[in-house]
């Protein structure tokens, strides 16, 4: 019984993992996008705080 | 009073019971081992040379404390660490006996020392190939946290509760801060052995993957070269914008892993905004102070007492079982994705979604040289390896935050 809810618990948090992980894809293409598309980001000429 | 009264270590070592006596003798000859696999670099020197000596000091440097009453036995204790001290008054006893007692209490028992090596290695990781290939990098992460999942029912079987069988499942996404985080919160009663089983075992990855990877890949499909002018460039911004925004979401996903996912990403941030003197910080004597107490302590944490609990053997099989399981759960994604891709894909990338960083993309650099000398994988092998970290780190999160509810 408890097996069986550890395997169904397990494959629940196996399809959030895919879920979420094409999500952060997703925000990784966004960003890409949304930088690009700006144009006004370059890269820090390494100015300290 | 004998002349052997005055080495107290030797003359108690055979006072107590035998059964404990045996094993500290064998936690110092595992010290022994671990401090010259260290020294030889088979395993990680950073790691195992401080581990093994607080394994060897620990274990070999027993004292018996005489009670106050004369009628009562004698206590058995070191002057390293108590780990299982919760009541305050005795806490503070300890605190001020106990050389390691603050290391303990203040970094270990509130999961500081994981966000420390975390900050770190954000500091000194380059999510370049993680930007460049995200689907890739992501989806073949994912497919290697397999050991993660399929532990956690096995070890439910074997008999663990669901809060250890999760605990001991982090140890498939290979990433010794989640797993000490992980443990900390959801079983602290099996964090010590786990954790060393955890870090022992990540170091052997080097030495056994590359035998899983001969025997599941073919010898022609371990040595396709891969196209690296597809790999386009990216900026600083588009890396720091990544960092903040995936730390912003992630946090407000899993809260219970904010502290994880604030301490890699700040460490990203810090490296992409160049800010020299806190990368410096961050991945010099944060990361390697960190790493050397975090050795030091866990060996100091390993006496007989931890170790003689029957959990341990089940833990020691199914660390091996979840690392295993991983790296197959990566190859099988590998396999896959070479199958669907229009351009050649080396299907040994799917292993390196497994995070040990950088280990694993390593090994499966080293083994398509093996079979090819002019097969590249590196650079598209750490977009996995990095998106592995964050995996690693959410399916820690979805444990710790949700393990306890699900078996109410």
């Amino acid at each position: 019984m408890l097996v069986g809810r550890a395997v169904e618990y397990s494959l629940i948090a196996y399809g959030l993992l895919f879920g979420i992980s094409l999500g952060v894809a997703v925000m990784i293409k966004i960003i890409y996008w949304v930088v690009h598309k700006s144009g006004k980001t370059k890269p820090n000429e390494g100015k300290e705080a | 009073m004998s002349f052997w009264q005055f080495f107290e270590g030797l003359h108690t070592l055979f006072t107590g019971d035998w059964d404990t006596s045996l094993v500290r003798v064998l936690l110092i000859l595992l010290g022994f081992l671990l401090i010259y696999l260290g020294y030889r670099q088979t395993l990680e020197p950073l790691l195992m040379i401080p581990m093994g000596i607080g394994i060897v000091a620990v274990n070999a440097g027993v004292l018996y404390f005489l009670a106050k009453d004369a009628s009562a036995a004698k206590e058995a204790g070191t002057l390293f660490v108590a780990p299982l001290i919760s009541d305050p008054i005795q806490l503070m006893k300890y605190l001020q006996m106990d050389f390691l007692q603050p290391i303990y209490n203040f970094t270990f028992s509130n999961g500081l020392i994981a966000c420390l090596v975390f900050m770190g290695i954000g500091a000194i990781t380059d999510i370049d190939y993680l930007i460049a290939k995200p689907w890739m990098s992501m989806i073949l992460a994912a497919c290697a946290e397999l050991g993660t999942i399929a532990t956690l029912p096995i070890a439910v079987a074997c008999g663990l509760t669901v809060k250890e069988a999760a605990s001991v499942a982090l140890v498939g996404g290979a990433d010794g801060p989640v797993v000490i985080f992980g443990s900390i919160m959801m079983a602290p009663q099996i964090f010590v052995p786990l954790s060393v089983v955890a870090y022992v075992y990540l170091s052997l990855c080097y030495a056994g993957y590359p035998y899983l990877i001969k025997g599941l890949v073919p010898k022609a499909k371990r040595g396709i070269k891969m196209d690296l002018k597809d790999i386009p460039t990216i900026s600083s911004g588009e890396k720091f914008a990544f960092a903040v925004v995936a730390c912003g979401v992630l946090s407000l996903l899993f809260p219970v892993g904010a502290p994880l996912f604030a301490s890699f990403f700040v460490g990203v941030a810090v490296k992409e905004a160049r800010i020299n003197r806190y990368i410096e910080l961050l991945s010099g004597p944060v990361l390697y102070g960190a790493t050397f107490f975090l050795g030091f302590t866990l060996g100091a944490l390993l006496s007989a007492d931890i170790i003689m609990d029957s959990t341990v053997v089940k833990l020691l099989g199914l660390g091996m079982l979840a690392l295993l399981l991983s790296g197959i759960g990566g190859l099988i994604g590998g396999m896959i994705w070479m199958k669907f891709s229009k351009k050649p894909f080396n299907p040994l990338v799917g292993i390196a979604g497994v995070s040990c960083v950088p280990t694993t993309a390593k090994v499966a650099q080293k083994c398509a040289f093996e079979s090819n000398k002019f097969s590249m994988i590196l650079p598209y092998a750490m977009g996995p390896n990095v998106a592995g970290v964050i995996t690693t780190a959410i399916i820690g999160s979805i444990y710790v935050g949700t393990v306890a509810d699900f078996f109410k």
